[in-house]
């Protein structure tokens, strides 16, 4: 049984111009210990997919519907109190992107990462602390560190602060929201190597949420492509980076420029789309050059040997 | 040769207390090279390596605390605002934010038309003659889009319009400040490409300031590495990303993934902590906290070697 | 925060501020008020106000203190308005031994449920050799006669206040209380002797008759009269003791409030910023200079120095508008908006003109100071009716012009009658509601544009 198993979740919501359809009908599933990156270029709804899985809505949601299977139970149809009680942070939490505006800024590094505890577990503060303390060694920061407030860490450093408090309650699912998308490229190596570690050492099952394809790769045994509120494309890492078949996966890979191969690389022609008002039929279909005419119908998710991708190229191959 | 940058140093003063002593923030310390015209150089760093600051002390939008910049055979370095007017013609400066780069109440055709208001270039009718031309340069239609506003376009059309209004004065020297980190990455490579198209076409002179070695390597002859307001390590493009000498910039090159799917099965060796704070940096070489394979003799600072052909290294163990 | 969302247009403002229903009602107010003010300064004698007022001559013809005519639709008493007895045509011209007598007859119909508040005949004559003479008769409806009395006539106008005749009134009185066999223990009223039932004390209503007798010795000697009952109501807005109407002296005040809140407002806000602008683009000693004056500004004494003025040189509105303004240049307003200043002087666009070579003074008044004025419109407009109140409250301290006609002035005089103790609440009432209409029309625009402009509020 899958860990988490994500159907049809949409999640719409309303603003002066329109409604956004942020999350629309999006499925996949994670095993355990398993991680799942989600692509996409900025405003496709990673991010809001997954706030979406978390229950962390905008004041103005409209629509949200789905099911999201946790261990084989329907989270979304626990009422918002059991939610916060038995799943937020118990078994789903998240490292938001940005640590700075994550923390706190009048508390002890120490006391915020126990804090959970605290919150969600309803453990006493004394305890809390004392596995907040080891916590924080885990993450590679020294135990001096405790009692300083974040102003006074590093980025670097603040990051794996965020990342100590996603992981005390020691839940089953971490989502990482562009966990290293503030920091320099070396301290972003030794974060995803913090992370990797982590991984290992306590099996760890990620949903890692980035813009940067080439930064996926560095934890990702599946890959997901997000365009326009839908996931477009699906599959193992291998055969994602090996044999891309979407065409903007193909040419969002082509786009990508690479340190240590000489290739070229070509920008993807036109803008992505809105989401207040997205083209009719297969979204990509405005920007892309094997547009057909049955494109204009919504392509389903066809599964070429569990690699799934939605798009009629590959229409009776299955 | 065109910009010739000697020993040059940027220190921001900051006083804690009215009484207090001055501390310095030293931005960039002692930094030499040349650039010759028509050269394409990417200047690498993280953010508070002092790359901005280069960048922007060498167009004398900060005014340099020692060393000297030529410019043309001539020194710029201590000229007053009236007399860097010629100056500011000859440069273009591209900043990182598209949308912050732009005067909000100010049209396309206004923003652009600007720097040629100040400057006194053409009647009226010239100047339109420039903007519409320009704009066509940059791939935007003049009719489409010169009296929108900047807030009706996209991330990569004003940037696109940035750049059209860095080099409406046809200038010698364009300095690129990020100019695309802000973008999605399917728009970079089209600005990138078409600051390529732009530079060959006008054999401009191109400073491209980036945190990003990976989008180097597609335009720039040659690739300056700062850390900690020190520059550390210049060379021809091929030539860095093949023999990289400086213990930081193989670090950085370490540390940067390619899409490669087995990644995630090994861990990267980068070495550990953050750059050093610049109001108090380490004596001698800046990287020496976190180098591996830093000595005693690190504590004074490295001269700049050239271990091969214009391969620059400033490290006391470079080869 | 950003100082200003980007989609900000003129055209859109306008589109935004239609859509609050509390900004229309706010504007439709507004447009009453500058119509008024329009039409006050065109078609009435504005520039000419100041004089007028203080000329009792002029308004002579008007009741004193009346209250507004409408009033009488909230009262089931029903008070009287000014009647006119004019002259017309001789009845009868005859000859009395040297003399010739021309008699003139008026009728007027009385039907209110009180006393009329005066009664003046008024004449003008032109003679020759011998004053003309004048005896005036008052026939009630229930046909009583009463002699009001012989006058001589003086050259060019002559008034004759009835009402004020104590001789005249205590012979009536007499002559009332002996048809009436018995003692009326108060001393009766002009009014209420010529309009009362003296068997009921009730309101005689119905038609009144009055009757001139002029002599004059020549046929060529003209005399012209007029009565009038005064009433107790007048106009939309009453009158004052001064038998001034007050609908005109708040038609006068109009534009001038209007005028004074907005030229203080606006000229203040703009040399703010242009302060603030300066402040805080330089930086260094400048905005030392600057923000160390805005400091001591906080604790000048504002009122003092009105006085002192006032004292040394006098005091008219303009004076008044220039030291209000050069008292609040350097308000506290020039903190808050250096700091949006310092803030927009960090965007890459005033990077981007200085690299391109833009002065200093391009790049404040042409980049930086446009993008100030937006944010600063809803406060402008919410401190108009601040310097309106101010002009009043000032008047009020007797620092206004005694030349011009304001709203202030006029509760100032009404307090300084005592309008309250006397009952004549509309001489406060008036112009104070002219002060809350104004106030609350600029309120509900300015609150309304303050919500568009600075659009975190609406989520509230």
């Amino acid at each position: 049984m899958a860990l988490l198993k994500v159907e049809d979740l949409v999640m719409y919501y309303r603003t002066r111009k329109g409604t956004v359809k942020a999350v629309d009908h999006v499925s996949f599933e994670i095993e355990k210990g398993e991680t799942l990156a989600i692509v996409g270029e900025s405003g496709c709804g990673k991010s809001s997919l997954s706030r979406a899985i978390i229950r962390l809505l905008p004041r103005n949601v409209e629509t949200y519907e789905g099911k999201v299977f946790l261990n084989g139970t329907n989270i979304m149809e626990l009422s918002e109190e059991r939610f916060r009680k038995e799943v937020r942070w118990r078994k789903i939490s998240m490292v938001f992107q940005g640590a700075l505006n994550a923390l706190n800024p009048v508390l002890k590094v120490g006391e915020q990462v126990a804090e959970p505890l605290v919150i969600h577990m309803g453990m006493g503060k004394k305890e809390a602390l004392k596995e907040a303390r080891e916590m924080i060694k885990q993450v590679g920061i020294a135990e001096a560190f405790v009692d300083r407030y974040p102003f006074e860490l590093s980025g670097g450093m603040r990051q794996r602060i965020v990342i100590a408090m996603a992981l005390i309650t020691d839940p089953d699912l971490v989502i990482l929201d562009e966990p290293t998308s503030a920091l320099d490229v070396i301290t972003q190596a030794n974060v995803m190597n913090l992370l990797k570690r982590l991984k290992k050492e306590r099996d760890l099952t990620y949903i890692f949420i980035t813009h940067d394809i080439a930064l996926a790769s560095e934890l990702a045994d599946k890959m997901a492509t997000m365009y326009a509120g839908q996931i477009i494309e699906l599959a193992d890492s291998e055969s994602y980076f090996g044999k891309p078949l979407h065409p903007y996966t193909q040419k969002l890979l082509g786009s990508v420029p690479t340190l240590r191969e000489d290739k070229e690389i070509a920008p993807i022609p036109g803008t992505p789309p809105n989401l207040l008002n997205p083209p009719v039929g297969c979204r990509f279909r405005p920007r892309c050059d094997q547009a057909m005419e049955i494109c204009e119908k919504e392509p389903p998710m066809f599964s070429l040997d569990g690699h799934r991708v939605k798009c009629w190229l590959y229409r009776g191959e299955e | 040769m065109l910009l010739k940058v000697e020993n040059l140093s940027k220190f921001f003063p900051i006083k804690k207390g009215i009484f207090g002593k001055t501390y310095y923030v030293r931005a960039v310390e002692n930094v030499t090279f040349e650039i010759d015209k028509g050269e394409s150089i990417s200047l690498v760093g993280e953010s508070g390596s002092g790359k901005t600051t280069l960048g922007k002390t060498i167009l004398r939008l900060y005014d340099p605390t020692s060393g000297k910049i030529e410019f043309d055979g001539k020194d710029i370095t201590h000229l007053t605002e009236k007399e860097l007017k010629w100056y500011r013609r000859e440069t273009g400066l591209v900043q990182q934010n598209p949308f912050g780069s732009m005067v909000p109440h100010f049209t396309i055709f206004k923003i652009l038309e600007e720097p040629l208001i100040v400057n006194k270039i053409g009647t009226r009718e010239e100047r339109r003659e420039i903007v519409y031309n320009i704009l066509r340069e940059v791939q935007l239609s003049p009719e489409e889009f010169a009296f929108k506003y900047p807030h009706m376009l996209s991330g990569g059309q004003l940037q696109r319009v940035a750049i059209a209004r860095a080099i409406i004065m046809n200038p010698k020297l364009v300095i690129a400040d990020e100019p695309v980190s802000m973008l999605d990455a399917s728009v970079r490579v089209e600005i990138l490409n078409l600051f390529e198209e732009i530079q060959e076409k006008h054999h401009m002179s191109i400073i491209y300031i980036t945190h990003d070695l990976s989008t180097t390597r597609y335009f720039s002859d040659r690739i300056f590495i700062m850390y900690a307001g020190h520059l550390v390590e210049r060379a021809p493009t091929k030539e860095l990303l093949r023999n990289p000498a400086h213990p930081y910039t193989k670090a950085l090159l370490e540390a940067i993934p390619d899409p490669d799917p087995s990644n995630r099965f090994k861990f990267r060796e980068v070495p550990p902590g953050e750059p050093p704070s610049l109001v108090n940096p380490p004596k001698g070489c800046r990287f020496k906290p976190r180098c591996p394979i830093a000595t005693d003799k690190c504590d004074e600072e490295p001269p700049e070697v050239e271990i091969s052909p214009g391969h620059f290294v400033k490290c006391w163990y470079a080869q | 925060m950003s100082v200003v969302s980007e989609e900000l247009s003129l055209k859109g403002v306008v589109r935004e501020l239609l859509s609050y229903k509390s900004a229309i009602l706010g504007l439709i107010i507004l447009a009453g008020l500058i119509i008024l003010s329009i039409y006050a300064v065109l078609f009435t004698p504005f520039a000419k106000s100041g004089a007028l007022w203080n000329d009792q001559q002029v308004w002579l013809k008007y009741p004193r203190t009346a209250a507004p005519a409408w009033t009488n639709i909230f009262s089931s008493k029903k008070l009287p308005e000014n009647v006119y007895v004019n002259m017309g045509k001789p009845v009868n011209v005859s000859k009395e031994g040297t003399r010739i007598k021309r008699t003139y007859v008026s009728k007027f119909s009385y039907n209110y449920d009180d006393t009329p508040s005066e009664i003046i005949f008024f004449f003008n004559t032109s003679y020759e050799k011998l004053r003309p003479k004048v005896s005036i008769y008052w026939m009630k409806p229930d046909g009583e006669n009463l002699s009001l009395g012989t006058y001589r006539i003086r050259k060019g106008g002559t008034s004759i206040y009835l009402s004020n005749n104590l001789r005249l009134i205590s012979d009536l009185q007499e002559k009332i209380e002996e048809e009436l066999g018995k003692k009326i223990n108060k001393s009766l009223t002009l009014e209420d002797i010529l309009f009362r039932d003296f068997k009921t004390g009730g309101i005689l209503k119905g038609t009144y008759t009055v009757r001139l007798d002029v002599l004059v010795k020549n046929e060529t000697d003209r005399v012209e009269w007029q009565g009038i009952v005064y009433g107790k109501v007048y106009g939309l807005a009453g009158t004052d003791d001064k038998r001034r109407p007050l609908h005109l002296g708040l038609l006068w005040g109009a534009p001038i409030a209007l005028a004074f809140g907005l030229v203080a407002s606006l000229s203040i806000t703009f040399i703010q910023l242009i302060i603030s602008a300066i402040s805080g683009y330089y930086g260094g000693r400048v905005d030392s200079v600057i923000q160390r004056l805005t400091e001591i500004y906080m604790i000048l004494p504002f009122l003092p120095m009105l006085v002192l003025v006032q004292l040394l040189y006098g005091m008219n509105l303009w004076r008044l508008l220039l030291l209000l303004i050069v008292l609040s240049i350097f308000g506290t307003s020039v903190k808050t908006y250096r700091v949006w200043v310092m803030q927009l002087k960090s965007y890459p666009y005033v990077e981007a003109a200085k690299a391109y070579g833009a002065s200093n003074m391009r790049i404040i008044f042409l980049y930086i100071l446009p993008r100030l004025i937006p944010p600063t419109i809803p406060s402008l407009v919410l401190a108009v009716p601040g310097y309106v109140f101010l002009e009043a409250a000032l008047a009020f301290l007797g620092l206004s012009d005694v030349n011009i006609v304001t709203w202030g002035r006029i509760v100032e005089e009404a307090f300084s009658e005592g309008a309250l103790y006397k009952g004549y609440y509309h001489w406060v009432l008036m112009p104070s509601l002219m002060l809350v209409i104004t106030a609350i029309s600029f309120a509900l625009i300015g609150i309304a544009l303050d919500r568009i402009v600075n659009p975190k509020l609406k989520e509230m």
